[in-house]
């Protein structure tokens, strides 16, 4: 790790020496090389589907130009191609946020509960009928929020071990989603059936009215995005080179943490439970930037890319039957996991 | 277990406290024949066990207890031996507190391979699918073990428990796939998806007892290589145990329990967590008595909970698996807490 | 809309689009009134769907519903649940989102292009499959494909305020679309409402009529010595319905004056029991029906066990099993002249 001597971090990328700037460099060939693909990936998106429409159409109604394609390309294409890629940059910061604080690649937001809290403080909100449609996402949040409090509650005994975190984490999202099954008895059944298309994680139907929510508290959050690119390099030194810089670390650490889990729960709102983004973004972007730590910008690229590029399949595989996009970011997500488990070399014991 | 303390308890001592476990669960069956959404007095309960009959011409409350109750408190008291025995045995071959057929997967692997067998070769009676149970049990259990022996550290909890995690939303994602692809499919998962021992018939119990005793006569066989086994490989080589013949006979053993689990009531998890680690609280680390204990423990839970699920919201019943997992989960919160478990 | 005349970028980071659509995502949300405004249609179907206030007076509502056209009048506004749609020219591509709607169009003559089965059937109806042509499956009930619906080029769209009320804005930017309240027991003012877009009133109002006098015959074929009806339906994971009035089976034996026991006499879709108080399914008759894989439910358990055998209809041997997809699942007129045809055959016969 590069070793900034007494400037704050943030501006160490541009001052320290030689191959820290290397780094750096590679970080943003990769970034641009994944905005790319992600421009294509959404233009072959917003192409493909029950009927072919060509890029120059596509490009035209982008444009705002009188097409035939319209209504499929603008009206049901795109809303459902935004939320995506929000949902998937949410996750992937989201991720990057927990697995930077954990110092643990296994760490990630759907593995400590927050999507199962939301998901359950939604389906408890539905079947009570005690939250309007259009404060869900609030609930969602508040859900995500509560469980990772839970879990933080737990997990803490003299310290915060990662090992425990995660176990903790696991038990409660199993917890939770009993809960929610629980909740799915009582219900009534037609609330029952929305709560369950929601709950596989699911981008149909999804509009922009599913994307205002989820764009406004990116939005809200964006100065402090700023803060934790900055803040996310503090927190991987170890600790002795962090208090001799005077980092309060674990009030950054709880910072990094609440910003993730928001995230993540307001994009599980959106989206419904989207599995293992989170988890998978951050690992890849790192990879590619070969960085020592995680990329925000990469994270959250790679985020919306595995989102769209899931989706895309999960439209086009079964047509005209959809899949939700949660059954393929799992399908692919949780052999990663597995091979994250069999190839780890992290210190098992980080603290959290 | 590699726990410094080791205790051990006395022949009379170990005798009474079994005694008093028996009574506990003669109260469960009890609890569990009585309690529903029908009230029926305890006394008629009695009565109904004793005397009033199908031939007899019982009254209508006679009749749900012996039609409906006590198939499905046999199938518990069976499901519950199954999974407090398997558990036990996975902590005792895997030398892992968290180890259990639900956190791992391995519950989840039996039933997908119960919907396959029935979805797709028309395998219909217990007798037939509860081979693929014991296959999709069996496979999960060596793939988690596998993946979590890999890396660094072996096996630990948190690579245990992350790797039967992955395992469940791998198995998950493959069904929602072949549901949503094939509509007949879905009824049968529906029926797999959350472990539920109400409307078995005594049927099942019939078919399921060859195999359960299969299981536990395994499992006995290993149980003074499991107490070797718990002050390590190099010990229990030492003492003359052979080590893989250990873990491929406990594994099979916990790997057919589970599949009976399954194959009778679905996949329940925490049953197999809690169970073995309140035996061994009670009875020490010895095998010969943690095994008795458990199996006598773990039909008590499962029936407990199943009480629970069956008045929370009436007249609809909570599966019992929900419920399981509900009371489990607070037990592996404290498990996890203690500095033995995350030391590993 | 708005929204696409902002020009996204392509080139511009997920950051930037997040920025730029927070703005046009928001204002829309809270912006003009073209919208119908989902607040309010959600609302509306938590109405519906809790069994709420609108459950009483929802077969009122959509009674009322419907057009001013006279028949042969093009084009013609319909008034329906969620507003008023103009139809230019008599419809020939009507895509259907329901079974109810499918019996309607079916049994009016109209081959759908597209029709949106439930998740567990795939298939069409049987009792429908004759006349029904070969609609193109647009996804299922809860999960609509609009792009298929789309790429059908409908000039109809048929469904209910209850299943699809979240994307009746898109499907009325595909076709005139026309929302009943609620599939069920307002089936035949449903049935009202989709002739009236399809402008073939005169035809469903026979097709009723020849359903009155069906029923009212065989209400007085069974005499004033009625036996009572009881409806048990069996779905997967143990849950048991006794069919209530507000239900389709419901009004089809309220329409032949048969009596109800008390217990399913109420004004809701039905009421639930467990296996264990089965006995309080007794009546004269009983029928029943299963939800899908008979071996998911607790049927067998039931009605092997003695309480079920102990009951009076089945000891006189008057328990029926009926077809789930006319009794419990049919929505409409040509399922509802099933069933009377079969509780004649089971009743007088």
């Amino acid at each position: 790790m590069p070793k900034s001597p007494t400037r704050p971090t943030g501006f160490a990328v541009l001052r320290a020496g030689r191959g820290s700037f290397l780094l750096h460099r590679r970080a943003t060939l990769v970034a641009t090389l994944l905005g790319a693909s992600l421009a294509v990936t959404a233009v072959v998106y917003l192409c493909v589907g029950e009927s072919f429409v060509g890029p120059g159409e596509v490009v035209r109604v982008l444009a705002g130009q009188p097409s035939p394609d319209e209504f499929v390309v603008g009206t049901l294409r795109m809303p459902r191609l935004v939320v995506g890629l929000l949902a998937g940059a949410a996750f992937g910061v989201a991720g990057s946020f927990i697995q930077t604080v954990a110092r643990n690649p296994l760490a990630s937001p759907d593995v400590i509960g927050v999507t199962h809290g939301a998901g359950a403080a939604t389906v408890a909100a539905m079947t009570f009928g005690v939250a309007a449609h259009s404060t869900l996402p609030y609930v969602s949040i508040l859900g995500g929020l509560a469980a990772a409090a839970l879990v933080y509650v737990f997990a803490w005994r003299k310290g915060l071990h990662a090992a425990r975190f995660v176990l903790i984490g696991i038990g409660i999202s199993v917890a939770l989603g009993s809960l929610t099954q629980l909740l799915l008895t009582k219900g009534d059944y037609l609330v029952a059936q929305q709560a369950k298309v929601w709950l596989t994680g699911s981008l149909n139907g999804r509009g922009y009215d599913h994307a205002a929510p989820l764009a406004s508290i990116l939005l809200v959050l964006t100065p402090a995005l700023f803060w934790a690119a900055r803040a996310q390099r503090t927190v991987s030194f170890d600790d002795d080179t962090a208090t001799a810089l005077g980092v309060r670390l674990g009030r950054v650490r709880l910072c990094l943490t609440v910003l993730g889990v928001v995230l993540a729960s307001v994009a599980t709102a959106a989206a419904g439970p989207v599995d293992f983004v989170a988890l998978l973004a951050p690992q890849i972007a790192r990879r590619l930037t070969r960085t020592a730590q995680i990329p925000l910008v990469g994270s959250a690229l790679t985020g919306a890319l595995i989102v769209t590029v899931a989706d895309l399949l999960a439209r086009k595989l079964f047509s005209p039957i959809e899949l939700p996009v949660g059954v393929f970011t799992a399908a692919v997500g949780a052999p990663y996991l597995m091979w994250l488990i069999v190839r780890t070399r992290s210190r098992s014991g980080g603290t959290a | 277990m590699s726990r410094a303390t080791r205790r051990r308890i006395g022949p009379t001592a170990g005798g009474a406290l079994l005694l008093v476990l028996t009574g506990l669960l003669v109260l469960a069956v009890l609890l569990s024949l009585a309690v529903g959404s029908r009230q029926i007095a305890p006394s008629v309960v009695v009565d109904a066990l004793i005397h009033g009959g199908v031939h007899g011409g019982g009254s209508d409350d006679a009749q749900v207890v012996r039609a409906l109750r006590v198939p499905r408190t046999l199938i518990g008291v069976m499901v519950g031996v199954a999974l407090a025995v398997a558990g036990t045995v996975m902590q005792g071959i895997t030398r892992n507190p968290i180890a259990e057929p639900g956190i791992l997967g391995v519950s989840q692997g039996a039933s997908v391979g119960v919907v396959c067998a029935i979805a797709f070769l028309g395998v219909h009676s217990l007798s037939g699918y509860v081979w693929f149970a014991f296959a999709g049990a069996g496979i999960a259990a060596v793939a988690v073990y596998v993946i979590a022996s890999g890396g660094r550290g072996g096996a630990t909890p948190v690579k245990l428990a992350l790797a039967g995690t992955a395992m469940n939303a791998l198995l998950a994602s493959v069904v929602s796939g072949i549901v949503t692809t094939d509509a007949e499919a879905l009824d049968e998962f529906r029926f797999w998806h959350v472990g539920s021992i109400s409307g078995r018939s005594a049927e099942i119990a019939g078919q399921t007892w060859p195999f359960l005793l299969a299981g536990l006569l395994l499992v006995a066989a290993t149980a003074r290589g499991l107490d070797a086994l718990a002050l390590g490989e190099d010990v229990a080589a030492g003492l003359g145990h052979n080590v893989p013949l250990l873990r491929i006979l406990g594994g099979l053993g916990a790997t057919v329990l589970t599949g009976v689990a399954v194959a009778a009531a679905g996949p329940i998890a925490f049953t197999g967590l809690a169970v073995p680690h309140i035996a061994r609280a009670l009875v020490g680390t010895d095998h010969r008595w943690v095994l008795p204990a458990a199996a006598l423990l773990g039909p008590v839970m499962l029936l407990v909970a199943d009480v629970l699920g069956r008045v929370v919201f009436p007249p609809s019943e909570v599966p019992v698996a929900v419920m399981t997992a509900l009371l489990g989960v607070p037990f592996l919160i404290a498990l996890v807490r203690r500095k033995a478990v995350v030391a590993a | 809309m708005f929204l696409r005349h902002r020009g996204i970028g392509l080139g511009i980071g997920a950051v930037a689009v997040a920025l730029s659509l927070a703005a046009c995502g928001t204002s829309s949300g809270t912006g003009t009134g073209a919208d119908t405004g989902k607040p309010a249609a959600e609302a509306a179907k938590k109405a519906v769907a809790k069994g709420g206030e609108d459950f009483g007076t929802a077969a009122e509502k959509t009674a009322a519903m419907g057009t001013a056209a006279k028949p042969g009048e093009w084009p013609r506004t319909v008034t329906h649940a969620m507003g008023t749609t103009e139809i230019k020219a008599p419809p020939t591509r009507v895509v259907v989102l329901d079974v109810g709607e499918l019996d309607n169009v079916v049994s009016l003559g109209v081959k759908p292009v597209g029709f949106a089965p439930s998740e567990g059937s795939p298939e069409l109806p049987s009792y429908l499959k004759q006349d029904a042509g070969t609609p193109k499956n647009v996804g299922t009930i809860n999960n609509l494909n609009l792009e298929a619906i789309a790429g059908l080029h409908p000039d109809l769209i048929l469904g209910s305020q209850l299943r699809a009320a979240d994307q009746y804005d898109e499907l009325s930017k595909i076709a005139p679309t026309v929302f009943s309240i609620r599939p069920g027991f307002t089936w035949k003012e449903n049935y009202l409402l989709n002739a009236a877009a399809l402008d073939k009133t005169e035809e469903a109002k026979a097709k009723l009529a020849e359903y009155d006098r069906k029923v009212k015959d065989l209400g007085a074929k069974l005499g004033d010595d009625k036996p009572v009806v009881s409806m048990v339906r069996f779905l997967p994971n143990g849950v048991i319905r006794l069919y209530a009035n507000a239900s389709f089976i419901g009004t089809i034996l309220q329409d032949a004056g048969v009596p109800r026991p008390a217990n399913q006499n109420i004004p809701d879709l039905a009421a639930e029991v467990s296996a264990e108080n089965i006995d309080q399914a007794d009546a004269d008759v009983i029928f029943t029906g299963v939800y899908g894989d008979p071996k998911a439910t607790d049927k067998s358990a039931v009605q092997g066990n003695p309480l079920w055998k102990n009951l009076k209809a089945v000891k006189a041997g008057h328990a029926y099993e009926v077809p789930d997809e006319t009794w419990y699942l049919g929505l409409g007129v040509t399922a509802a002249m099933e069933v009377v045809g079969d509780l004649e055959r089971y009743l007088a016969g």
